[in-house]
């Protein structure tokens, strides 16, 4: 029986890095949706930090069902979200091998670039699907709230990453 | 120290393997993604049914977790003095003897009314039925604007089916599921709505544009559209029941534009209108 807890609290610090991406979707539609909408790609927050630390943990293949099930409560075409997630791990990896180390601030601006590139690419393709120009003014905001919001998610998933040894559970997965 | 020499570049050979392991996997799932895209665009695939699916299990767990949860509510409700109810039953039979004459009084003038109609042989108005909705769940975004309402088929709503406030359309149903259907806001950009505008009843089809505010994609030629005119649906095409208001004109650096009647931000509640084809 504690063989069983043992392998469930396992199981459950491995996930941690997807569940963290899940729930900031999830609080952007039940919580703060409401008063300070952060938009779809809030996720990114959990995909940059994640995929820099701890890369092993988050398959991308959980990336890509979120982003399906987001194009399924948001409405949009199905595929496009996930396409973008995809675009956005490419970079982060690109960048994750130029930087070896790099520092908060460092990080801070890199995900802010990865971001706009991000949303732009997504309101770029959506308008092309609805052949349609979509507003551009909302995206600047978003874009604004989600970098304010950047270094409070990144202590968050700091605190996680230490405080479980996620650092050392993802080197060991690579070998 | 032979051991070492094989292994090391064996070991590096695998770490590189692994990244570009990783590497195609991910180009791999953007290729998926990518068709699954172009699929769903040209609507080679009923994706319709895929959304239903999923959507139906999201909300199907939500509402197991909602009512595996104690209701607290429920449980204070338990806790009520004894002197506090009685006092509740004398207040609620009094109410109930108060409300019987009424009912009384009621059937009187309604007979009274049906033997009028009868003498009068006139025809009853047809009655627009409708179910009002809770929003459940705020699906807005940047890119679309679309809302899920506590409404499914379980309440016999249908695609196309219109939904509006007692000031004016607030959109229309695009997909149903059993507990929940969504809805398609006045104001997304792949809404469009025939309608009539003003007092000169001017044909014209409005279109949303992800902004607040709505635009004219058409209407009719050689005519004057002035500002503060009241837009309301036309029931053109049979999409929408006629004369439910959309908003007011507004004219702005020479462009025309329509501002709905309703706060699409700030809505709580809205019908959905049963009977939409009736004019059809």
């Amino acid at each position: 029986m504690s063989n069983f807890f043992i392998k469930l609290k396992k199981i459950i610090i491995f996930s941690l890095p997807s569940f963290f991406v899940i729930l900031l979707t999830l609080f952007n539609i039940i919580v703060s949706k409401n008063f300070l909408d952060f938009g779809i790609f809030i996720a990114l927050h959990g995909i940059f930090f994640w995929f820099l630390y701890t890369p092993n943990l988050l398959p991308p293949f959980i990336i890509v069902i979120l982003g399906f099930l987001q194009d399924i409560i948001y409405f949009l075409p199905l595929g496009s979200t996930p396409l973008i997630f995809l675009l956005s791990i490419m970079l982060i990896r690109i960048y994750k091998n130029l930087f070896l180390e790099p520092s908060f601030l460092g990080n801070w601006f890199s995900f802010s670039i990865i971001f706009v590139i991000s949303i732009f690419s997504s309101w770029a393709l959506l308008s092309l699907i609805n052949f349609n120009m979509i507003p551009i003014n909302p995206i600047f905001f978003k874009i604004f709230i989600n970098m304010l919001f950047f270094p409070f998610s990144y202590i968050l998933s700091y605190f996680f990453l230490h405080q479980f040894k996620l650092e050392q559970i993802n080197k060991k997965k690579n070998v | 120290m032979r051991f070492d020499r094989i292994s090391f570049p064996l070991l590096y050979k695998n770490k590189n393997k692994n990244v570009s392991d990783s590497n195609l996997t991910i180009i791999f799932l953007i290729i998926i993604s990518a068709t699954i895209l172009f699929i769903d665009s040209q609507n080679l695939i009923k994706s319709s049914i895929i959304r239903n699916k999923i959507l139906n299990v999201i909300f199907t767990s939500k509402d197991f977790v909602l009512n595996s949860l104690p209701n607290f509510l429920k449980l204070k409700e338990y806790i009520v003095s004894k002197k506090q109810l009685i006092l509740e039953n004398n207040i609620l039979q009094k109410e109930a003897k108060e409300y019987g004459l009424w009912e009384l009084k009621a059937k009187r003038l309604q007979i009274e009314n049906d033997i009028l109609k009868k003498e009068l042989s006139l025809i009853p108005p047809t009655m627009n039925q409708y179910v009002t909705a809770k929003i459940s769940v705020d699906t807005k975004s940047t890119f679309t604007k679309s809302i899920i309402v506590n409404v499914g088929k379980n309440k016999n709503i249908q695609i196309g089916q219109a939904a509006a406030t007692s000031k004016g359309l607030v959109g229309s149903v695009i997909e149903v599921f059993e507990n929940y259907s969504r809805i398609l806001l006045i104001t997304d950009i792949n809404s469009k709505i025939p309608v009539r505008v003003g007092t000169n009843n001017i044909k014209a089809v409005l279109s949303g544009k992800n902004k607040k505010e709505l635009e004219f994609i058409y209407f009719q030629e050689n005519q004057i559209i002035n500002e503060d005119e009241t837009v309301h649906t036309s029931g053109d095409g049979g999409y929408f029941n006629s004369g439910i208001p959309v908003g007011m004109t507004k004219i702005q650096d020479d462009k025309i534009y329509v501002i709905p009647t309703n706060n699409l931000e700030e809505l709580q509640y809205l019908q959905i209108f049963l009977n939409n084809f009736k004019s059809f």
